[in-house]
């Protein structure tokens, strides 16, 4: 394998690995946002399942 | 397995969920969620359960079997540069549309395209491009869940030991080529029914698979799939990709089949020609078609999957973040994991050279040359269940979005129950499979159904969505809406990228799809009777659905009347 090759692989993995670890973090970090009443989607979504 | 409670209560929830979309206009187009009073969608129950579901959708035989080829073919490492370049000025503003535009048509009521196309443009090339947004998934889907038979049936088979090769090392190409021809019937039309051979039964059991999950309902059928199926597959590569980066030299006798030149044969950079510097291959036009057509199958754009998708987000719901986010997954599953497995695991057994000969063949690369390699793994048959294993739910994540968009068109468009809808739906799409699997001589009939909708009819579609947005709904205007209770602000600048840079890439790839391939693709179809009876089969259902969404879009009028336009 050459250098260039490695490099290229290198930064090519490390791009997409930093991406995944923003996003997922950001993800996981937001709380779900609450409705006037109080209710998060999912505990309104799972009134409707009932 | 289903409990044998009584299924009224899910019969009411279903009854509640199927119903028409509300009659009068302040019904419909408040922009709040369904009441527990009032009629109510389906809906996502986590925002994490709908990003590993669009993932899943994304993630398919191609980031595993397509990819490694194309950058390999195309200028190995330094393919990895217009790659990119296009994720970020296409895939991802692409991703953002579907995920915008679906939100929007979701805010009015309508989950299918048909439906969000018309809050968008009330006009008949909306409708035309609506149905071809209904019919580009459900036939991508015939012919996608036999290839899935495959991989069940070959995960199946390395389980029960039915994969048994010769002793000598020499006979695995050929065994692994004839024992694929044989289980696929591709000598001859109506191989399978004629030998009562199991790719029929594994068929039929992918076929009702897939059925029994979109029964089930978004969050209990895709959602729970996904769910577990997107970190099983995961799992499952990182097992198989530990495995091939620690074989080191498997053959002292062969130093130059290392794990390391495994790599550097898809990671090096390499001219496209015969001539040519290292990175010459950042001059060829083709690679940068070839890197952009990748990205944008990759992430399922065009499909009008993600914007079914996203219709049953909520109003408010994050669209940037989660788009960002699922597209990001689907990359890690194609580079880090695809990019790092398929092409080493085959050049350790096979070498360069055989390995340059299938290169360009996803199916090649997949049944063919890294099975070989399986066999000199120490317990190779449980990494060929793994491998196909994994390849199989990277398939079922997929095909099961498919039949969302259509789906969805059925109940909102002629208030079917959902139990119809799905029955409906078996029927419509039965005959193409049925075509599929039995015309397998050559695999004329699939690749009729790949190329002219799997391939040019995806782009047609991507390339109105972006026009849509970017045109007629406002680029500005769109971001507006996308950037709305997202968690991420789209750059103001994406609106040129949207108007300007996004539609002359889409005709560029388009443009060179009809230069290579047009001439020679149609005179295939006109002389080959199986090819051109497909043909014909694929335009008759497009006239069926086209004729389906006016009959839907008449019930429809009454509300966008009412309403003077959703969208405008």
């Amino acid at each position: 394998m050459s250098v260039a090759g490695f490099c290229l692989m290198s930064l090519s993995l490390t791009f997409v690995v930093l991406l995944n670890i923003y996003c997922f973090v950001r993800v996981l970090r937001t709380k779900p946002r609450r409705d006037a009443a109080g209710a998060t989607p999912s505990e309104e979504r799972s009134d409707h399942n009932d | 397995m289903r409990s044998s409670t009584p299924s009224a209560p899910r019969d009411r929830q279903v009854a509640r969920a199927s119903g028409p979309p509300p009659r009068h206009a302040g019904d419909s187009l408040q922009p709040s969620r369904p009441t527990t009073t009032g009629p109510a969608r389906e809906q996502w129950s986590s925002r994490i359960g709908v990003i590993f579901a669009v993932a899943g959708s994304a993630v398919g035989l191609g980031n595993f079997l397509r990819f490694p080829g194309r950058a390999a073919l195309y200028g190995g490492g330094a393919f990895m540069i217009p790659y990119f370049v296009s994720l970020l000025i296409l895939g991802i503003p692409i991703c953002w549309i579907e995920w915008t535009l679906g939100r929007h048509g979701g805010r009015h009521g309508f989950n299918s395209a048909p439906g969000i196309f018309a809050v968008v443009w009330q006009h008949s090339l909306a409708r035309l491009f609506g149905a071809l947004a209904v019919f580009i998934p459900i036939v991508i889907y015939m012919y996608y869940v036999f290839i899935e038979s495959w991989c069940f049936g070959y995960a199946w088979q390395y389980l029960t030991g039915a994969i048994s090769p010769p002793s000598a090392p020499a006979g695995y190409p050929e065994y692994f080529a004839s024992h694929f021809n044989d289980y696929i019937g591709v000598q001859r039309d109506g191989a399978l029914l004629a030998d009562g051979s199991p790719a029929l039964l594994f068929l039929g059991l992918c076929f009702a698979l897939n059925f029994l999950v979109v029964y089930r309902g978004l969050a209990k059928g895709i959602e729970a799939l996904c769910k577990w199926a997107m970190p099983a597959l995961i799992v499952a590569a990182l097992v198989i990709l530990a495995r091939v980066l620690t074989l080191g030299t498997p053959d002292p006798g062969l130093p130059e089949r290392s794990v390391l030149n495994g790599l550097g044969f898809m990671w090096n950079p390499k001219p496209t020609g015969a001539a040519g510097g290292t990175f010459s291959a950042l001059f060829d036009p083709q690679v940068w078609l070839e890197a952009a057509g990748q990205i944008f199958f990759t992430l399922s754009v065009g499909f009008g999957v993600i914007m079914t998708y996203a219709s049953y987000l909520g109003p408010d719901d994050d669209v940037t973040l989660a788009g960002l986010t699922a597209a990001a997954a689907n990359e890690f599953c194609e580079v880090c994991l695809g990019g790092l497995i398929t092409i080493p695991a085959a050049f350790l057994f096979l070498g360069a050279v055989p390995l340059s000969h299938v290169i360009g063949s996803s199916i090649g690369m997949g049944f063919h040359a890294v099975p070989v390699s399986f066999e000199y793994f120490p317990f190779g048959h449980l990494f060929g269940f793994l491998w196909f294993g994994l390849l199989a739910l990277a398939a079922l994540t997929s095909s099961v979005s498919m039949l969302q968009p259509a789906l969805a068109f059925l109940r909102e468009g002629f208030a079917l129950g959902h139990a119809r809808a799905v029955a409906l739906l078996a029927l419509l799409v039965a005959p193409g499979t049925a075509l599929i699997a039995y015309c397998t001589e050559n695999t004329a009939a699939l690749d009729v159904m790949d190329f002219w909708v799997g391939s040019t009819c995806l782009v047609v579609l991507a390339l109105f969505e972006v026009l849509l947005f970017g045109w007629i709904f406002g680029a500005e205007r769109g971001i507006a809406e996308a950037n709305r209770g997202s968690d991420l602000r789209i750059p103001a600048f994406f609106s040129i990228v949207i108007r300007f840079v996004a539609p002359l890439f889409l005709c560029a790839i388009l443009g060179a799809f009809a230069w290579q391939s047009f001439a020679k693709q149609a005179r295939a179809v006109l002389g080959n009777p199986v090819a051109l009876t497909t043909a014909i089969f694929l335009v008759g259902l497009f006239g069926l659905l086209v004729a389906l969404t006016n009959t839907a879009a008449r019930r429809w009028r009454e509300r966008l009347d009412d309403s003077g336009g959703y969208g405008r």
